[in-house]
């Protein structure tokens, strides 16, 4: 059943098995899970069936980071959470994303792939990607497009699939939970306390607000953080606050690590027939599935390069769109109304220069609606947005400020930067494909080192993945949550979502997401039966 | 007064026409190089940019680099030199482009005529 909190005007207590805090995409799947055990099982989710600014604004920070996006609206607080707004890209991660790496400080999960593999299946299926995996060679023999880097021991193809449209969880996954009679969703109930017993290391239970005030409380056996990759780590922060770092923050880590995967508009590939990339740009559809490949490191090439994953889809570009002149002339213009000079004057002004005809292109077509050169339509290359594997650094966090919100609960604070060495990874790696290219004679790649200062500005954009937070670890040393999720120095707290990821790879990351909730799920009714 | 503002005037129309006279010169020479307007020499304006860059990668000029090579590899197709160069690292990064050294001597050497 589904309960509007605003309704409620006596403070009540409830009592439940396993209390899911946030109806997002894994608070929808561990409920969906734990459903057939007949458990009872609610889900307190601060927003409502669909978007309302009310509850949007919760996510407001104290300020806006300076070199970090936005977070009020980079994700979504009603049932569904981001799923409500995602392209809906999945893949899966690597072996080698669990592994430690040497050359990359605090990489490693404490399972293993192997440990998470059984899950993808399943968790694809919530996805809305289908049971059929994302196997390279399947893939390419199934399209009849070959894969030019089969052979090669440097790079790979790798496969992305979506749902068309894009699964939204509380649509597709909330009518069984709203049906169901041992399921209750609290919607409009926003989590503002937890009460911890420090000697027998459980939380005995949580309170809630509506949006006039009224607060409810509830009792269960184990609680669930489900709020997201960010909301994770605040809510933790407030909970140590109160309970002196007694939730696995005796290392204060909740909140550092946190990661986003940065997409880098840095390289540019001139291929020699565009024919032999056609498993990238293919963006073929099967069974409401849009399935198309995408360029990655090699996993061997990561440990002798020493360098982290990026991922390289491709985009096919018109001389017109590929053009950096266009691009240049605007921000020059711009800069000429606000009465500024730009950062890198000097190398927009060549651009502008050097790809003049493309620049004349533009003006023409805004300014007469006419067209100059017919060759500016032709194809002229592929740009390509790499997205690239952020190392996990303690100084990037998600922290509390002193300012508080409506509910009276301490706003957010974000510091984030883009490290010189992930940077510098990602040039490496973009060497390695270049020569890798060339080797193959399939073509050439352009790298666009010069743009190295404009990485952290107009070059930068950024997924709205957000990792690493409550970071899974062996030890509270080096974590916030153990192999299972749960925390450190609490008996039935734990955590799902990617603030979990020690690293996060250089793929999206719901369909992980997914598949360690469903592992989530199978750990937690395995351990009720014990 | 008035002789100021014709001579201001005039000054901002000769600015303006230069840089139209300029800009749209700039636009017919690099559409020119996509289509059969020009003659082939104007059309290696970019391959001069590559030669200057050589010059600053090697000692030798790009066709003494080439005979060297195809001495060192005689017997060897030109596609089999590049693909050698790429296996052994032996690539020169020009105008950001990734290449092997023996492509980028022969692009240099064909801009070394313009």
């Amino acid at each position: 059943m589904i309960i509007d909190a605003n309704t409620l005007s006596d403070s009540t207590n409830h009592v439940y098995d396993y209390c899911i805090l946030g109806g997002g995409v894994a608070g929808i799947t561990l409920a969906n899970e734990l459903l057939a055990s007949g458990k009872r099982v609610c889900i307190v989710e601060g927003g409502d069936e669909t978007f309302t600014m009310e509850s949007q604004n919760l996510y407001s920070p104290a300020v806006q980071p300076t070199e970090y996006e936005d977070p009020t609206y980079d994700r979504l607080r009603f049932l569904g959470g981001s799923s409500n707004h995602w392209e809906n890209s999945t893949s899966e991660f690597r072996p080698s994303d669990f592994k430690t790496k040497d050359w990359i400080a605090h990489s490693g999960w404490p399972i293993s792939f192997d440990e998470v593999k059984p899950f993808y299946s399943r968790a694809a299926l919530y996805c809305g990607t289908g049971s059929d995996g994302y196997k390279t060679t399947h893939w390419s023999k199934h399209f009849g497009k070959s894969d030019i880097f089969e052979s090669s021991q440097k790079i790979n193809a790798n496969i992305v699939k979506a749902a068309i449209p894009p699964v939204h969880f509380f649509s597709k996954y909330g009518v069984p939970l709203k049906e169901s009679q041992n399921v209750t969703i609290f919607k409009n109930a926003n989590l503002v306390d937890l009460s911890f017993n420090a000697q027998s290391l459980t939380v005995e239970s949580i309170d809630f607000f509506n949006y006039s005030g009224v607060k409810h409380t509830v009792a269960a056996d184990t609680f669930i953080l489900c709020l997201g990759g960010i909301e994770n780590a605040r809510y933790m922060l407030i909970f140590n606050e109160k309970y002196k770092d007694a939730l696995g923050n005796k290392s204060k880590n909740v909140g550092h690590y946190f990661m986003d995967h940065p997409v880098l508009r840095a390289a540019k590939l001139y291929p020699k027939k565009k024919e032999d990339f056609a498993l990238f740009t293919m963006r073929e559809q099967i069974d409401k599935r849009f399935i198309n490949g995408f360029i990655e490191m090699n996993e061997s090439t990561l440990s002798q390069e020493e360098i982290s994953n990026i991922r390289v889809p491709l985009f096919e570009e018109s001389n017109f769109v590929i053009s950096e002149g266009i691009e240049s002339f605007h921000v020059l213009g711009s800069a000429i109304e606000q009465e500024t000079i730009p950062d890198y004057f000097g190398q927009h002004m060549i651009n502008v220069l050097g790809d003049i005809d493309m620049v004349a292109e533009a003006v023409s077509r805004k300014t007469f609606s006419s067209k100059l050169f017919d060759y500016a339509d032709d194809f002229g290359g592929y740009d390509l947005a790499i997205m690239i594997e952020q190392t996990p650094k303690y100084d990037n966090k998600v922290f509390l400020s002193d300012e508080v919100d409506k509910l009276g609960l301490k706003k957010i604070k974000i510091e984030w930067t883009l490290h010189d060495d992930d940077i510098s990874r990602m040039w490496k790696a973009l060497d390695v494909m270049a020569k890798e290219i060339g080797r193959l004679n399939v073509g050439r790649l352009k790298v666009m080192k010069e743009y190295e200062e404009r990485l952290r500005s107009e070059k930068l954009f950024f997924s709205h993945h957000h990792m690493g937070t409550t970071r899974m670890a062996d030890n509270v040393q080096s974590g916030v949550v153990d192999k299972n999720l749960k925390v450190f120095n609490t008996s039935n707290l734990y955590i799902a979502g990617s603030s979990v990821f020690p690293t996060g790879s250089h793929v999206p990351p719901t369909l992980t997401i997914t598949a360690l909730t469903i592992k989530l799920a199978e750990h937690l009714l395995t351990e009720a039966i014990v | 007064m008035k002789n100021d503002q014709q001579v201001n005037r005039m000054r901002r129309a000769l600015c303006l026409g230069s840089l139209l006279i300029s800009t749209s010169g700039a636009a017919f020479t690099s559409a020119a190089k996509q289509s059969n307007a020009l003659p082939k020499q104007a059309k290696n304006l970019d391959y001069y940019q590559f030669y200057l860059a050589w010059q600053q990668l090697s000692s030798l000029s790009p066709q003494e680099y080439i005979n060297r090579r195809q001495y060192e590899h005689s017997g060897l197709k030109s596609s089999e030199i590049v693909k050698l160069d790429f296996e052994h690292q032996n690539v020169v990064e020009i105008e950001s482009f990734i290449l092997s050294k023996y492509e980028a001597a022969f692009i240099a050497h064909i801009g070394s005529f313009t």
